[in-house]
């Protein structure tokens, strides 16, 4: 517990805090390098900046996640609250006693019991020896690792290291807990335990601070979150609308990322025709063929707000356009297909205009457009997916452009029902009875 | 729970903290110092069947290998109860040795904790020497029985024995403080020392006495007075010879010396531990 006074003062503060790495430091600290700066002579110096210029505050008592993609600054971030780094420039203010989680059971040694570990871990927190004695029962209970705590912990397994290890982080009596992913280690129950824990912690007005990858784990145990992009502040706030905004450009930026894979692959021509949506393609792990007459450029998924998402459920509806461009003179409209596939492999739905019974074009079509696809529900159950989308000549005997893995998608179910798709389920009952008084 | 409850406000910025405040947060993390000399002694004969009693086997192998070195190979030396000669020397030597080399590595050595963990760096090489003091200080035990053995009698200035260990360990620590700060950036420190250590061994009067030096030496026609300069330059020559009147001799020992030796060791202390608390900030992303 803080004292009165400072609750106003926030827990965590970061004054246009910068971190700066030096890229090629091994190369730098060499005898040789020594010599060559000592006449003058130094090499150039690469550097990396993991963090550009970041100012939060942490308001005592809350939870907040950091999330943001590989290599944005996270665990820089948190290395720098921890205080094991020390900012390049700017200020970083803690108001309160920290405890990081950043790897469990760091401070053990191999050849200590997980008692003697007890002791020389907390000391590294700064915890009095007195305070471990009189919490050590609490611990080694938590931990729940039987006789095995008086055992040098080299012979523990690696679970039994990580009970250890958060047991003795959890119960120094941080005011500030650092944590750095570790909480999915460990089996489901001490997993659990570890999730009350902190829930407890919370209750307590502990001040987390959690980096994690794992949006459902921020989203269930953040009130807000911090989004680092490349080493900058992307937006901070309530977690459920920064995580809204995370997952929607992440999901842009995949499928941005597989168009722009997909470009590389211009189609392979062939003169085999594709037979419908079989998968005629010229070789079993072709991503692309067809003639090459019209090409197709993007595809899009996207919600019914119209934003590119990843993520359905099978009440959802989903929106698929692609644009198409005309390369060479056609002879007849064409027909345009989509296919959906589980990443298992199973071809879950496909069709085209022609099966539907679709006139796009009323007239000549024009050189370049877009198809809209568009599905009231998505009806299919939880699971991944990948979109095939094809342009093909009027009666489908000949294959324009196939592209398939176009993009992926995924479902989440609302409910728990079981299998591939969810059709429109009606129960009622008509009971014997019923039928024996009529 | 509210027992250590105080309220920790760190500004991070190394520039700014500066040595007295260093120097508190160090205190408050003598627990740590505690658990890790423990750490380091525990961890070192846990898996020895005999134990600590190395610490005390140990200077007693090497007394008889110089003893029979030096008496039985090369008999023409005239030093009487040369095993205390020997032990005087060589225990305080072992100990700068053994303090010096381990905390050279201290720091690099302990890379996943210096990572992963926060705590005053200065810990680190603090615990090794100390663990190693310990060290001394059961070897000690074997040099009493030694002098009891042999029958030498004691200065009554034995009591300033703790005083001239005291100078000895800031010496060590001053010198550990730099150069584990030194093998965290350039890693080549650790072989450097290896032969310097080798060549102070011999320059040091652990295993002959100084007198068999030449007092004198010419170099470029200027007379240097090798004694002194030994000495002067080398505040190890100045501790063992501190040692051996006290427990060798029998003798006072000079007090201009004594006062040099303990001011030169000080200086060193308060150099390497700036030195070690101006790069500590960066041990973190350097190990």
């Amino acid at each position: 517990m803080l004292t009165s006074g400072t609750e106003e003062m926030p827990a965590i503060r970061f004054r246009n805090v910068s971190k700066r790495f030096l890229l090629n430091r091994h190369q730098d600290r060499s005898v040789t390098d020594l010599l060559l700066r000592l006449v003058g002579r130094s090499r150039k110096k690469e550097y990396f900046w993991p963090l550009k210029d970041v100012s939060f505050d942490i308001a005592t008592g809350t939870t907040v996640g950091i999330i943001g993609e590989n290599g944005s600054g996270k665990s820089t971030a948190l290395k720098l609250m921890a205080g094991i780094l020390e900012p390049t420039t700017g200020e970083i203010e803690l108001n309160g006693r920290v405890s990081a989680l950043l790897e469990l059971g760091a401070g053990f040694h191999h050849d200590l019991t997980g008692r003697e570990n007890i002791y020389l871990a907390a000391s590294m927190v700064n915890i009095p020896r007195k305070f471990v004695d009189e919490h050590l029962d609490e611990i080694i209970e938590f931990a729940d690792i039987g006789p095995y705590i008086d055992m040098p912990v080299k012979h523990y397994s690696s679970g039994m290291y990580v009970r250890l290890g958060f047991a003795v982080a959890v119960h120094v009596d941080p005011q500030i807990l650092l944590v750095d992913e570790v909480l999915a280690v460990g089996d489901e129950t001490f997993q659990h335990k570890c999730l009350e824990r902190i829930k407890h912690m919370q209750n307590r007005g502990v001040t987390i601070v959690l980096v994690s990858h794992n949006m459902g784990q921020v989203a269930d145990m953040c009130s807000h979150a911090i989004w680092l992009h490349e080493g900058q502040v992307h937006s901070i706030g309530p977690v459920d609308q920064v995580i809204a905004d995370y997952m929607a450009e992440a999901a842009a930026l995949e499928q941005r990322q597989r168009i722009t894979d997909l470009s590389e692959f211009l189609p392979e021509i062939v003169e085999v025709d594709a037979q419908r949506y079989e998968r005629g393609a010229p070789s079993p792990d072709a991503r692309r063929w067809g003639d090459g007459r019209i090409l197709i450029q993007d595809v899009r998924l996207l919600d019914t707000d119209g934003r590119t998402a990843v993520t359905f459920t099978p009440d959802e509806a989903m929106r698929v356009e692609f644009d198409y461009v005309v390369q060479r003179s056609i002879a007849e409209p064409p027909a345009f297909g989509i296919a959906i596939y589980r990443l298992d492999g199973l071809w879950c739905y496909g069709t085209n205009t022609q099966i539907d019974g679709i006139e796009l074009f009323a007239e000549e079509p024009a050189q370049s457009g877009t198809v809209v696809v568009e599905l009231p529900a998505v009806q299919l159950l939880q699971g991944d997916y990948t979109l095939d989308v094809a342009i093909h000549n009027a009666d489908c005997s000949i294959t324009h452009d196939y592209i398939r893995d176009s993009i992926h998608f995924n479902v989440r179910n609302s409910k728990s029902d079981q299998g591939v798709f969810r059709p429109q389920v009606c129960w009622s009952l008509i009971s014997n009875q019923e039928k024996v008084m009529r | 729970m509210n027992a250590f409850a105080d309220t920790v406000v760190k500004q991070q910025n190394p520039k700014q903290a500066g040595m007295l405040s260093r120097l508190i947060e160090l205190v408050r993390f003598r627990d740590l110092i505690y658990n890790l000399v423990l750490r380091e002694l525990k961890a070192r004969y846990k898996n020895s069947a005999l134990g600590f009693f190395w610490s005390l086997l140990n200077p007693l192998g090497m007394m008889l290998v110089f003893t029979v070195v030096f008496t039985v190979f090369m008999p023409n030396n005239s030093i009487d109860n040369f095993p205390i000669f020997i032990l005087c020397g060589l225990l305080p030597w072992n100990y700068f040795n053994a303090g010096l080399m381990s905390s050279i590595n201290s720091v690099v050595g302990n890379s996943n904790l210096v990572k992963k963990v926060y705590f005053p760096r200065e810990v680190l090489p603090i615990a090794t020497v100390l663990a190693n003091l310990v060290n001394f200080l059961l070897a000690l035990v074997v040099l009493f029985a030694a002098l009891v053995v042999f029958r030498v009698s004691v200065s009554p200035w034995i009591w300033l024995l703790p005083v001239v260990i005291l100078i000895q360990t800031c010496f060590i620590l001053g010198l550990a403080f730099i150069l584990s700060t030194l093998n965290v950036f350039y890693r080549d420190t650790m072989m450097v020392m290896d032969v310097v250590v080798l060549a102070w061994f011999f320059l040091t009067p652990v295993f002959y006495p100084i007198d068999i030096v030449p007092e004198s030496y010419q170099l470029l026609g200027v007379t240097l007075d090798i004694h002194r300069l030994m000495y002067i330059l080398n505040p190890m020559a100045s501790l063992i010879s501190s040692y051996r009147d006290l427990l060798y001799w029998g003798y006072r020992t000079d007090v201009d010396f004594f006062l040099r030796t303990a001011a030169t060791s000080v200086v060193i202390l308060i150099a390497g531990y700036w030195f070690f608390t101006r790069n500590s900030g960066r041990f973190g992303e350097e190990v």
